[in-house]
């Protein structure tokens, strides 16, 4: 007994696009023999239609460090892969290891015979046996030697050739068919090879430990002359995450042809819908040290550290964030980057960092707490959430008066690497800096120096004041 | 060990359950959450970690079966920790019978589009579940099957039931207002 109309859940399936194409033709004939049932599908059609068009759009979205926490899950215990039963360890077999040796064995006596008995239908036996007849003497018999093939000539030559003078005695007269050694040359190239080969050794142990770990890429700063902080206050820069992501693994080839080949991946579905959109810049930290300028009197060092993650979706793209830096005119009279530095990860998992250096002129005395700068990020975000009432997305740069002879270690030899770069490339108005004092920089600063990259770069400097005449 | 593909499988899974699925998630869980979203998205990133530890194999083919799934389950069990879970509620459909709207409401035609929605929220929960699936969250009679655990049929009738409710509570709404 099949329902009335109103009572049919069909209907509705029917009119949410619910039933199978069997069903749905019975619908429709139902729907064409019964005004009732047609009368009822416009009813309930009237409230879904309602219902779809009055929907609520869900706006909510998780918190950002929610979603980092589900994108980057750091702390989750790492899923093991299935269990795959272990390999049935078979014992050592006794009969195929006497195999192989009886085998070896046969095949190198067959090679001995086949070499013998090449070697007796050749011409170079024949000659062998020329000389043997030749020569009636068996010690004399044995002067050259007809195993050295390829470093052999035959000559047909008169007896007062050098290479024969052991044969003078008894073949003075008549020429004589002998096989002797091909001319050496002449063994002076190779003293000066060996002479040169002491220049060439360096100290290993610092090289490696600094190929070890990706070095920092250095790029100069856009100013060469100071910025009126009056007239420009803000310094604008773009941050590329894409840049402190870690080089890719070298791979050794027998290791990749020892590899087994790599799993296929579904490709990932296109997106055809969705826009494409900047990702939000994730970073670790930032900071700012102010110390004075060892080179400039008056003057002071600005470096601004940011730590960024490399495993971020900002930095698979080459997408860059502005960085604004922008200086109180009230504080700052003029100031100019230095450069910049980017500090590749190590690994993917690991944080890059980007740093910038500034070098300003305060206005007045440096004695008081004074905020000299502010640092904006747009679109970036801290991988941890902030704590108490501040606004994260700017950072206050403070200038507490410190000399560069008590900051920080890392502090000092990072503006001897400067200051060096400043040498180089000769950016005027820096009245005190010369190799000396970025030698001494950073001599003083060089501390433990574990992978001995610090003295890897002292040594630079000494070779480039070398090289300088200095 | 072929862990790694998989961890990586796992991460463009919750990535994609991200993009296409997180907004609706949430409202779906805040909606059995009574509204609670700061739960909801606890909720929901805790399903998301937990998709993260599933074996891809097992839910890429009823993703978004899979996700609606788990995150009722958690909310229905903080409800159930909050002793509020309410399975029948009665006394919500006994007043959305008698529903008496405001009479300083002139609401249009658009506006009963938005209304029919305050209305659903007077329906029985398994049928404002499955209301809100179909039409907030774009699900299929059979995902919906699969995230309630009912059967189809049973989906089928109790859609069909909420909906020839909702006809009733808005024929009353619109007799109120001609009058």
């Amino acid at each position: 007994m099949k329902p009335p109309p109103h009572e049919n859940p069909d209907l509705t399936a029917y009119a949410l696009g619910e039933l199978h194409a069997r069903q749905a033709r019975d619908i429709h004939a139902l729907l064409s023999a019964c005004p009732v049932a047609a009368h009822e599908l416009e009813q309930v059609e009237a409230v879904t239609d309602a219902l779809r068009q009055g929907a609520p759009i869900p706006q909510e979205r998780l918190r950002p460090e929610q979603g980092h926490a589900v994108l980057y899950p750091a702390n989750l215990p790492r899923r093991m892969g299935p269990m795959m039963p272990r390999p049935i360890r078979r014992r050592p077999s006794v009969f195929w290891p006497i195999v192989a040796g009886v085998l070896k064995a046969a095949a190198v006596i067959a090679l001995t015979g086949a070499a013998y008995w090449a070697g007796r239908h050749t011409n170079f036996g024949d000659a062998t046996a020329k000389a043997i007849a030749t020569n009636t003497s068996p010690e004399e018999i044995a002067v050259p030697e007809p195993v050295t093939v390829e470093k052999t000539v035959v000559v047909t030559a008169p007896v007062q050739q050098p290479k024969v003078e052991s044969l003078k005695t008894e073949t003075e007269k008549t020429p004589v068919v002998v096989v002797v050694d091909a001319p050496q040359p002449k063994p002076t190239p190779v003293p000066a090879v060996v002479e040169k080969t002491p220049l060439v050794v360096t100290k290993p142990a610092p090289v490696m430990a600094i190929a070890a770990r990706p070095l920092p890429l250095t790029t100069p700063g856009k100013h060469l002359d100071f910025v009126n902080a009056s007239r420009q206050p803000v310094d604008q820069f773009a941050l590329i995450p894409s840049q402190i992501r870690p080089l890719p693994a070298k791979v050794n080839k027998r290791q990749l042809l020892a590899a087994p080949a790599p799993l296929q991946r579904p490709a990932p579905e296109a997106k055809e819908t969705t826009k494409l959109r900047t990702p939000d810049l994730f970073i670790h930290s930032w900071k700012a040290d102010i110390a004075s300028s060892p080179w400039n009197e008056g003057y002071r060092l600005l470096r601004l550290t940011i730590q960024l993650p490399a495993d971020q979706p900002a930095a698979t793209t080459p997408a860059a964030y502005p960085l604004r830096v922008a200086f109180d005119p009230n504080n700052v009279r003029e100031y100019r980057q230095l450069c910049e530095r980017h500090q590749l990860a190590a690994e993917l998992r690991h944080a890059g960092t980007h740093v910038i250096w500034y070098e300003f002129l305060p206005n007045g005395n440096t004695d008081a707490d004074k905020i000299v700068a502010t640092m904006t990020l747009d679109k970036g975000r801290f991988t941890t959430q902030t704590v108490g009432p501040f606004d994260s997305s700017k950072l206050n740069i403070q200038d507490r008066g410190q000399s560069w002879t008590n900051a920080r270690e890392d502090f000092v030899f990072d503006s001897a690497v400067v200051g060096f770069g400043l040498l180089m490339r000769g950016l005027p108005n820096t009245p005190k800096l010369d190799h000396n004092l970025v030698l001494s920089l950073a001599e003083k600063s060089k501390g433990a120096d574990l992978n001995g990259e610090r003295a890897r770069f002292i040594e630079l400097v000494n070779e480039a004041a070398q090289a300088a005449g200095l | 060990m072929s862990v790694q593909p998989h961890q990586d499988e796992a991460s463009l899974l919750v990535r994609r359950a991200l993009d296409q699925y997180e907004a609706n998630l949430i409202a779906y869980t805040a909606g059995i959450l009574n509204g609670d979203f700061e739960r909801a998205r606890d909720v929901v990133q805790d399903s998301l970690l937990k998709l993260y530890l599933t074996d891809p194999e097992k839910v890429r083919d009823s993703l978004k079966a899979w996700l609606f799934t788990v995150c009722r389950n958690r909310a229905l069990d903080i409800l159930r920790k909050d002793h509020r879970l309410d399975i029948g509620n009665e006394d919500a459909l006994a007043g959305a019978v008698s529903f008496d709207p405001d009479p300083s409401e002139n609401a249009d035609s658009h506006e009963l589009h938005a209304r029919i929605w305050e209305l659903v929220d007077k329906l029985r929960p398994n049928q404002r579940e499955v209301i809100r699936l179909k039409f907030m969250h774009d699900c299929s009679y059979q995902q919906i099957a699969d995230v309630t655990g009912l059967t189809v049929g049973n989906v089928g009738f109790i859609m069909h039931v909420a909906i020839k409710k909702l006809r009733e509570l808005m024929n009353r709404e619109l007799a109120t207002r001609s009058n």
